[in-house]
């Protein structure tokens, strides 16, 4: 509301709130950190444009970050770009460390994992996995972001954790059988 | 290279762009009539839809469509033809409106879709028919924009609606809505789905085709339209076809 009355200054520091998080949420969409670096400054300025239009009961960053998953999602359409994470270096690092992938599943190995393995997944299980695990937002802010359903929201988790799972086991299996 | 100088200064991209392309804000009003055209075009679809399925609904109560299949496949081709498309048709359309501006509201996610469509399609069907057992259609098929609406050909190259006035060995002259007197044959082979016993002034549906002046019919039963009373506006002027010269 604060923003809405005053001058472009105030805006400029809700940017400079939420840039680095926005940035970070779409490179894990897109992959490209200029790619993301557009799509963030085209969200932040519809933000700047519908602002008056925010409904002040609701949280503010669930509000940016679902215009930040739009133009993502625009954005991958209109190049039709596959995410190109990260190198599987890291991946394999991890593989060869003989991690037992069942016992350490707690969120920050989760997190190590799902960097590694986001690349191959499907957005729709991308997005609330990134949100949950990277950008730690609750399953209700993500319902809000995503525009789904919670019960969804949870299913689209589990599912990716079980693709991420098979996909690290089947890259180990792979690896050992080199060795 | 430092890090500080790979990083992407968004904040003074976003405001340097804002300032120099002159962005501005979209005043409140925008976005108030916005949810209100919102609201009134989902009230809109619902109402469309509920007042399209009670036409739906009446028609089919009318004009008995569903009644020509008795005759099998000659029964086919009226069926198509007294079947209320375009109220059916109106009332689905309204009905996907209405679906798709309910995306629009944050109950759609927040709640199951499905179940909220279900719903909606329920309350819809429901008061629909609950109309088209109220008076409202045969007042609103007297007035002039409506009328439309309610009015139905009685008459094809293969089926015919109207009143026994003459009944003769092998033939039946029937009375058709526009006045046209019509000798319908009867063989063998015509369809008597209900049975026979036809008497002088009983509606009766035939099926069938012109042939010679006469219509040789297929199949006959009695029914096809309610007395002239429940017909909105009555008998006379209700009927859309063409002239037969017999």
């Amino acid at each position: 509301m604060l923003v809405r009355d005053k001058d472009q200054q105030i805006y400029a520091e809700l940017v400079r709130r939420y840039e680095d998080k926005l940035l970070r949420y779409g490179i894990y969409l897109i992959g490209d950190r200029h790619g993301a670096a557009d799509v963030v400054q085209q969200a932040f300025i519809k933000a700047f444009v519908n602002l008056k239009g925010f409904n002040v009961k609701r949280k503010f960053s669930s509000w940016i970050y679902r215009i930040v998953h739009n133009e993502a999602i625009n954005y991958i359409k209109k190049n039709k770009k596959t995410v190109s994470l990260e190198s599987k270096k890291g991946l394999l690092e991890s593989l060869s460390n003989n991690e037992d992938i069942e016992a350490d599943f707690e969120k920050k190995e989760v997190q190590k994992k799902v960097r590694k393995c986001l690349k191959d997944l499907p957005i729709k299980y991308r997005e609330p996995l990134v949100l949950h695990f990277l950008e730690d937002r609750s399953y209700e802010e993500i319902s809000d972001i995503l525009r789904m359903p919670m019960g969804t929201v949870g299913t689209r988790i589990s599912r990716g954790k079980e693709k991420i799972k098979l996909r690290i086991k089947e890259q180990r299996e792979k690896l050992q059988s080199k060795i | 290279m430092s890090k500080k100088k790979t990083k992407i200064d968004l904040t003074k991209k976003v405001m340097t762009k804002i300032r120099k392309k002159r962005i501005r804000m979209r005043p409140k009003v925008y976005f108030v009539a916005g949810s209100v055209l919102l609201g009134l075009g989902m009230a809109g679809a619902v109402i469309l839809a509920i007042l399209f399925f009670n036409l739906f609904f009446f028609k089919l109560r009318m004009h008995s469509p569903f009644g020509y299949l008795l005759f099998g496949r000659p029964g086919i081709s009226p069926f198509l033809h007294i079947f209320p498309w375009l109220p059916f048709l109106l009332a689905v359309f309204g009905i996907l409106g209405g679906g798709f501006l309910l995306k629009k509201y944050e109950i759609s996610y927040k709640k199951s879709f499905w179940s909220l469509v279900i719903s909606l399609l329920v309350m819809i069907l429901v008061f629909g028919f609950l109309l088209s057992q109220s008076g409202l259609n045969r007042r609103a098929g007297n007035l002039p924009p409506l009328r439309p609406f309610y009015e139905q050909r009685f008459i094809n190259e293969d089926f015919m609606v109207g009143e026994i006035s003459e009944i003769k060995d092998g033939e039946l002259i029937v009375v058709t809505f526009e006045g046209d007197e019509v000798s319908v044959l009867i063989d063998e082979n015509t369809r008597l789905p209900r049975g026979g016993g036809f008497e002088a002034g009983d509606m009766v549906r035939v099926v069938g085709e012109f042939a010679n002046g006469s219509f040789m019919a297929k199949g006959i039963v009695k029914g096809g339209m309610p007395p002239a009373p429940h017909f909105p506006g009555g008998f006379e002027g209700r009927v859309k076809g063409r002239k037969r010269n017999f």
